[in-house]
């Protein structure tokens, strides 16, 4: 199509309307999260402008999936948002770090009374064994999720990076 | 244009048994050294991207739809005509 000014072919292009038939069947009466974006392809962006390469590199975060709530055969407008992660995930999270902070407490006041520290060794090791598991394993969890919603998200949540790599470098401190 | 970025204005998705219908309307805007330089013949390519998912909690989830479509926005200095077509891959 030709137009004789960019504001009528841009105008045009920001208009999209499509309609695919697709196998019968495939959407069903569920819950379904729906993502849309347009942005610049840097990759085919001419190297005589690297500057605009780069920043609309970074515009590409900032349209990230929609929740679409209800029934997706009568979905009237979706908007944007931000990408969260899921409730219990976060819970989870929450969880861990909880649990994390208090054992340093504990472990930190215990050490600092080194009497009481020798009589209660054998219950804070026990302690120490047990949470440790579970919060490991907690994190483990965590990350395996993280991780493959990292691989499946075309539109990448930068918080679901963001996490994974916390996730990724406090379990490799643990592990030293 | 000095301002920058592609926004979502709207969007909507609607389905049936056997088809559905996506619009959506975004704003555009470049920036004055991207429009200088189609000005000067460089074309800009945009993509446009959907995916509809359904979220599992028991194993990952499951891509339901998904498309890609490139749109070709060049400008003819000849013609003084600016020019857009489009080219899709869908999953």
């Amino acid at each position: 199509m030709s137009f004789s000014s960019l504001a009528e072919a841009l105008e045009v292009m920001s208009r999209v309307s499509r309609r695919q038939d697709v196998e019968p069947g495939t959407i069903r009466r569920e819950h379904y999260t729906a993502g849309i974006r347009m942005r610049l392809d840097t990759s085919q962006l001419a190297e005589a402008v690297p500057i605009e390469r780069a920043r609309f590199a970074r515009v590409v975060y900032r349209l990230g999936l929609v929740q679409v709530a209800g029934d997706p055969r009568d979905v009237a407008a979706m908007t944007g948002a931000p990408v969260k992660a899921p409730a219990w995930l976060r819970y989870v999270l929450v969880l861990v770090v909880a649990l994390a902070a208090s054992r340093s407490f504990l472990l930190a006041t215990a050490t600092a009374i080194t009497t009481l520290f020798a009589q209660r060794y054998p219950d804070i090791a026990r302690i120490e064994r047990r949470s440790g598991f579970r919060a490991r394993a907690a994190r483990r969890v965590s990350a395996v999720y993280l991780a493959t919603q990292a691989s499946l998200a075309v539109f990448g949540s930068q918080l679901t990076r963001d996490l994974l790599s916390c996730l990724r470098s406090s379990e490799s401190c643990l592990a030293h | 244009v000095h301002a920058q970025g592609i926004e979502v204005k709207s969007a909507s998705f609607n389905a049936g048994d056997d088809y559905y219908v996506l619009e959506a309307q975004f704003d555009i805007a470049l920036t004055h050294t991207l429009e200088e330089a189609l000005n000067k013949g460089v074309s800009l390519y945009f993509l446009l991207e959907f995916e509809l998912i359904r979220p599992r909690w028991y194993c990952s989830n499951e891509r339901v739809i998904g498309f890609s479509q490139q749109h070709r926005l060049s400008y003819n200095a000849l013609t003084r005509q600016y020019r857009s077509g489009d080219r899709q891959s869908s999953s």
